[in-house]
């Protein structure tokens, strides 16, 4: 398993947030191609619960034959709560199997 | 000497006691007829179907896309009543009773392991001639799922995992953990209490077990023949290469998890996740202050993602490019 490096955490949790925040996305300082993220629409309850799902090739260099190659990827997915009020909210990131939360909760009025 | 014969007399009324007591207990915890329960269980959507050798009971319910579900261990399949609610407005659903559960009752080739469960489970799909289909299980029905995905790519549409077992099992191996032989003391006295207390403790929120619920629990293990069928299953169970197994699935999957879940914690959802790699597309969904019985505990919630997930296209895992 390849761990992610502190920037790619970073930089995916800075993409997370900015799914939740529901706002375009955007190249980053380093290079990373955002437009990997999902396309932030307006959330209706008809959407797919599939926010973020996407793979990441670390130490890419530009090298084509790198994307396929999972010995260079790591996975990232977003964890949706279904609050108690029936509202669906990003609140933590799986980066390489690994639970990254955000500060992202439901609302207190929800358990 | 005389002491010696009393002490005999003493040990042998504690020992008839003992006996009498047994015996009063394993009348009280007596197995209840298998007709009882379904006169007492069955619907107008029940039906049996006896499939290499076993009565399996299923219901059969809505129209649509056919989706299978598959309960958890313990239980039954009316684990998914509250989720079936409406998700027979939007598809055909089929769940069933797994061997030494529900009205299906013991398999009378004795076998239990995940291998014969998997099997059954493909001739049972089989026999209802359902080529492509969705399947769903929790815990135990979480990894049958797994399993038969991973070896029927070409018939299963979507995955939906509700907190399976697999990573649990996987634990309990690493962990070294048995099935008591005294345990087996469970197939003549098993008291309601212990239903009352595996579903409390498998609650997020102990408050929602309901007597009925640990009515149906209960009276379902002591279907005749039903208690020897779970601790033969509890003694049998292996998880298998569950790395393996989930490295094959390559359909999208819908991971369904309580937060407050002691038996399976939600990290697993995780590192579960990981090892779908090839899933061409896995959402993750928890409940908070949901537990490990979901299906009872959050029924409606879950089917309505369930039913959300189910209707959306398919979302392939979204690759970085270079800038």
């Amino acid at each position: 398993m390849i761990a992610a490096r502190p920037q790619l955490l970073s930089l995916l949790l800075l993409m997370a947030q900015a799914a939740a925040a529901q706002t375009q996305p955007a190249m980053d300082a380093k290079g990373w191609n955002l437009d990997t993220a999902p396309q932030s629409k307006t959330a209706t309850p008809a959407e797919p619960p599939s926010t973020l799902n996407m793979r990441v090739y670390k130490d890419f260099d530009g090298r084509q034959q790198r994307i396929g190659d999972t010995s260079y990827a790591v996975d990232v997915s977003a964890v949706m709560t279904r609050c108690n009020d029936g509202s669906l909210i990003i609140t933590a990131l799986v980066i390489g199997g690994q639970l990254t939360p955000l500060d992202n909760h439901c609302p207190t009025t929800s358990k | 000497m005389r002491w010696l014969r009393y002490l005999g007399y003493a040990l042998g009324g504690i020992l008839l006691a003992g006996c009498v007591a047994f015996l009063v207990a394993a009348w009280i915890y007596r197995d209840i007829p298998a007709g009882v329960l379904e006169a007492k269980y069955t619907t107008p959507a029940s039906r049996f179907l006896n499939v290499d050798g076993v009565r399996i009971h299923y219901r059969d319910e809505g129209s649509g896309p056919p989706l299978v579900l598959i309960h958890a261990n313990f239980a039954s399949l009316l684990s998914w009543d509250d989720a079936v609610e409406s998700l027979k407005n939007t598809h055909r659903v089929l769940r069933f009773d797994m061997t030494g559960h529900g009205l299906t009752g013991p398999d009378p080739s004795g076998d239990y392991s995940l291998e014969r469960t998997v099997e059954l489970t493909g001739r049972f799909v089989d026999a209802l001639q359902l080529e492509h289909f969705s399947i769903g299980g929790t815990s135990l029905g979480g990894t049958v799922a797994m399993h038969y995905t991973a070896t029927h790519p070409e018939r299963v549409d979507r995955l939906i995992l509700l907190s399976p077992g697999s990573l649990e099992g996987r634990s309990m191996q690493r962990a070294g953990r048995a099935v008591p032989k005294a345990a087996d003391i469970l197939k003549y006295i098993a008291p309601r209490a212990l239903a009352e207390f595996m579903l409390t403790s498998r609650f997020g929120d102990p408050s929602r077990v309901t007597d009925k619920l640990i009515d149906q629990w209960y009276e379902m293990w002591m279907r005749e023949g039903q208690r020897a069928a779970i601790l033969a299953r509890l003694r049998s169970y292996s998880s298998a290469d569950i790395v393996k197994v989930t490295a094959a699935i390559r359909v999208p999957t819908l991971i369904l998890w309580g937060e407050e879940n002691p038996q399976a914690p939600v990290e697993q959802a995780a590192e579960l996740r990981q090892m779908l790699g090839s899933a061409p597309g896995v959402t993750i969904i928890t409940y908070p202050g949901v537990g490990h019985m979901a299906a009872e505990e959050a029924g409606p919630a879950i089917a309505k993602d369930i039913q959300t997930w189910l209707a959306a296209p398919t979302v392939r895992q979204k690759e970085s490019v270079p800038p």
